[in-house]
């Protein structure tokens, strides 16, 4: 009885929760809770509407599978603020150096130690050197993707567009005293530099190289990694730490966040941002530095490293802080300044500040809500890409710094690249920032492939690699504009259907099932343009002969897998398991992909089990940044409202429901998901909202 | 109280020009404008992100004019940031660079853009640097001046690094907007009389008075 009672007291408290929740309107608002830690955790953690469809649901062996993690999950905590207070800061990096990758578990530790200022400062130039391999994944990278960096420096089978860009800006990127009293050092760093930035460019030739790039990759080289670890730490903060539409993409990702920048300013420091007001300045004439740099132009080295640190340690949301504690620091010579000159001041000053402990400190006092960023981040991209699509004049032809031909030989057409016939393609680029991904055989053999492909399976930590989906374009250039053209069979299916692609480029099905249900609603072509928002994009292509050995492997990982269940290594199986889940799912994606769309819909609804639903909300839950904490909560409340509820016959369709309303929770997907449709709702659907409150009301009576 | 020198300026112009400086990545607009505003030259100064802006007074016809030159980033992808500060522009100077084909060739570009985003008034000019770089250049001046006159604007050739002609260039275009604005307020007079050029002083005065 008392059980029942505090069940329903805790309704009642949800329900005023998500009436809380659903009077959040505008980005302003959610900024102001974003920095409140008791009512971000309240709102955005219990009293998100995705609960209420969820606790339609009876899942008896998802709460079985959900209390032995959560078990399991307290007893790894426990064990590691343990070992967190039994080890020096250089002790617990040099032990994780020698274990496989747990980059997640590494950060942790060291936040928690981090909390006390002079652990911060024990951390030396050798420690940091190592735990930034470490937490960036760079250390298992460079292992796993040996010579990777070398080859495709050298490759010649993909366009280097972007070296005109580069050799450009690569003195640029030293500081006046650098070049005068440091030319030897500078030499060196040079030929470096250009190594990570050309290497990156070929990389991901959509983001390419971005004019404030030259200084992130000047930064790392500065710390004295050698060119190769600064490449794979380079890419981390370009692909895990920064949305990648800070880049490309007309740069919506960088719009958008400076305006959530403003948000947080005028609540968390209302007197400069009003002096701003005052003034007439705009803030984002020194955010857009500030943030396409990560701060590397604008602060010293001292705290550009600590920039760094958090960046690795507490996430993205760091940016953020970053600027919202150097106007605090400021906030003095701002208020005193008349006009437009406070710019040059803060330019000066901040370039000045050494103090590097203070500034940690500063860092870690203000609490920042990962969630309510995200929730900004959707409506103003939505915002911002529905301008930009109207605003025709930005959709124009891009620079091609010199005149080169085309060469079928590449892996990109150059045409696709750099002209408006880009747009068609634009869904073709699917990449995914919060799967387990690694390098699939980017210009290697198939043998080197296999080894990855093993490695992509075996991984213990499946948020930790950043997977690289790449696809082949079509080569749509004509013969005038190539170089030469070989007889190479080019995969003239790619291009024909594009939601074909993203089938066989994505590898976890249910991204296509989103999308192909939206495919139904819209037209291919708004939906092709809504892909690409927000999704970081590279290129690669597998021939046929790859896909078909990458399926067989992946089946026959899947069939050695099931026979090898054991309790025992249940962690490490869950995992495998629900890689498997997604070779599965790309394999049955491809095979089904030429047969009718709803059928295939209908077998993957029928094959969701619980225990699958079950990896997917583990899985979504991963997606989220690896440093927030924050994630846990959401764990507590699902089992919880499953446990209430008792209604079969809706199984079917609330699980549909779940899983798309789970894809909402993360927003480079879910910003498909509510496109065009209804108003925008605090990243959710009016109309979905409605019912969801109608149903859920309905329930407790 | 620190910034007794910028507080005088702000205090003591009879206008307000804002100019914007665009063209490709690496034609030398932010050297010029360190030249012009801050009178130095560095050979490899830091690329621009974004925008950045200087701030010049200077005294033409005996008036106080002060120059709010605003420095964009030359690489296309900044186009979303950059093309926000075009509409406020009371002058554009498209730069190239007499050593680099492209960033001629790309002029025409650029005078594209300006149509699309600034105001159908705004003051034009066209100019080639590096002009030192005698042994390098691949454009020709009469090909400068050609492609100005074919598109009716102001030319002219500048080295940001020995000083040449940096001056005179933004003088002139001063020029062009200051004849221009008392063009269009005298014409604007004889109907109404309410343009205000520029930034109003007064109002910044009082705003600032009142923070401080």
């Amino acid at each position: 009885m008392t059980k029942d009672k505090n069940k329903k007291s805790k309704e009642k408290e949800e329900s005023s929760h998500l009436e809380e929740f659903y009077k959040l309107r505008s980005p302003l608002d959610i900024a102001e809770i974003s920095l409140n830690k008791q009512k971000s955790h309240r709102l955005f953690f219990y009293g998100n509407i995705r609960n209420n469809i969820i606790k339609k649901i009876q899942m008896k062996e998802f709460l079985l599978e959900k209390q032995k993690v959560d078990k399991q999950k307290l007893q790894n905590e426990q064990n590691l603020i343990k070992y967190a207070h039994d080890h020096l800061v250089p002790q617990i990096i040099d032990e994780y150096q020698k274990k496989s990758c747990f980059h997640k578990e590494v950060c942790k530790i060291l936040r928690l130690k981090f909390k006390n200022k002079q652990f911060y400062s024990s951390l030396n130039e050798q420690y940091r050197k190592k735990m930034w391999l470490i937490a960036t994944d760079a250390f298992y990278q460079k292992k796993d993707n040996k010579d990777y960096f070398k080859k495709i420096l050298k490759s010649e089978d993909i366009p280097n567009v972007y070296e005109d860009f580069i050799e450009k800006d690569l003195m640029r990127s030293f500081s006046k005293e650098e070049l005068e009293q440091h030319p030897q050092l500078v030499k060196q760093t040079v030929d470096k530099l250009r190594n990570v930035l050309s290497a990156y460019s070929k990389l991901n030739c959509i983001a390419g190289y971005c004019q404030g790039m030259n200084f992130i990759a000047k930064f790392i080289l500065n710390l004295q990694f050698d060119d190769e670890e600064a490449f794979w730490i380079y890419k981390y903060f370009l692909e895990s730490m920064i949305p990648l539409d800070y880049y490309t993409n007309n740069m919506i990702g960088l719009i958008s966040d400076q305006n959530i920048f403003k948000n947080l300013l005028q609540v968390h420091n209302p007197k400069v941002f009003k002096k701003f007001q005052d003034i007439k300045i705009d803030v984002n004439i020194f955010t857009t530095s500030w943030f396409i740099c990560l701060y590397t132009n604008s602060l010293s080295q001292q705290l550009c490293t600590v920039v760094f640190d958090h960046c690795i340690l507490y996430g993205a949301k760091t940016v953020f802080l970053v600027g919202l504690v150097l106007l605090d620091i400021l906030q003095e010579d701002i208020l005193k300044s008349q006009g437009p000159e406070v710019l040059m001041i803060i330019e000066e000053k901040a370039r000045k500040l050494q103090d590097k402990e203070m500034f940690h400190q500063k860092l870690i006092e203000i609490y920042l809500s990962k969630k309510g960023i995200e929730l900004q981040r959707e409506i103003y991209r939505d915002i911002y890409a529905k301008q930009i699509k109207e605003d025709k004049n930005l959709n124009q032809k891009t620079q091609i710094t010199k005149k080169i031909k085309c060469n079928r030989n590449w892996r990109i057409c150059l045409v696709n690249l750099h002209t408006e016939k880009m747009k068609k393609f634009e869904g073709v680029f699917v990449y995914r920032n919060n799967h387990d991904m690694i390098i699939q055989n980017n210009h290697c053999t198939l043998e080197q492939a296999k080894f990855q492909n093993q490695r992509l399976f075996k991984s213990e930590d499946p948020s930790n690699i950043n997977n690289i989906l790449i696809v082949r374009l079509d080569h749509t250039c004509t013969e005038e504009q190539q170089i030469k053209s070989l007889n190479r069979q080019s995969s003239v299916n790619y291009s024909q259907n594009p939601l074909q692609i993203q089938n066989q480029t994505s590898l976890d099905l249910h991204q296509n099932k989103v999308a192909n249900n939206q495919a139904q609603q819209e037209d291919l072509e708004k939906q092709l343009s809504i892909l690409q928002i927000g999704q970081k994009v590279v290129s690669y292509y597998p021939s046929d002969q790859e896909i078909a050995y990458m399926q067989s492997l992946q089946k026959s990982e899947k069939q050695q897998n099931c026979t090898n269940m054991n309790q025992e290594e249940s962690k490490n199986i869950e995992n495998l398991g629900s890689d498997n889940l997604k070779a599965q799912k790309l394999a049955e994606g491809q095979f089904y992909n030429q047969q009718d769309e709803n059928k295939l819909m209908q077998i993957n609804d029928d094959v969701h089990s619980p225990k699958q639903i079950y990896n997917e909300i583990n899985e979504t839950n991963l997606k989220e940044d690896p440093q927030d904490d924050e994630n846990i909560d959401d764990f507590e409340i699902i089992s919880e409202l499953v446990n209430q509820n008792n209604n079969r016959d809706d199984n079917f369709k609330a699980s549909v429901e779940i899983k798309n309303s789970l894809y909402r929770s993360s927003y480079y997907k879910f910003y498909s998901t509510f496109k065009g449709k209804n108003q925008v709702y605090g990243g959710l659907l009016e109309s979905d909202i409605t019912t969801a409150q109608n149903k859920y009301f309905e329930q407790i009576q | 109280m620190n910034n007794t020198p910028y507080q005088e300026q702000s205090q003591e112009y009879d206008h307000l020009f804002k100019l914007v400086l665009i063209g490709n990545s690496g034609v030398g607009k932010s050297c010029m404008l360190m030249r012009y505003a801050e009178n130095t030259f560095t050979q490899n100064f830091y690329n621009t992100i974004g925008v950045d802006f200087k701030i010049k007074t200077i005294n033409l016809q005996g008036k106080q004019i002060k120059l709010q030159i605003w420095d964009t980033a030359g690489q296309d992808r900044f186009k979303t940031i950059t093309t926000n500060y075009y509409r406020g522009a009371h002058g554009i100077v498209v730069v190239y660079d007499v050593t680099d084909r492209l960033s001629f060739e790309n002029v025409k570009t650029w005078m594209s853009e300006i149509e699309k985003y600034a105001q159908e008034n705004v003051c034009k000019l066209l100019i080639g640097n590096k002009s030192d770089l005698s042994d390098k250049r691949t454009v020709s001046t009469e090909e400068g001046q050609q492609l100005a006159s074919s598109l009716k604007i102001k030319f002219i050739e500048t080295s940001a690094k020995n000083s040449n002609n940096i001056d005179s260039a933004f003088e002139s275009m001063a020029q062009d907007v200051l004849i221009r604005i008392s063009d269009i307020k005298t014409q604007q007079d004889n109907e109404r009389r309410r343009l205000k050029p520029g930034v109003n002083v007064n109002e910044q005065k009082s705003s600032s008075e009142g923070c401080c």
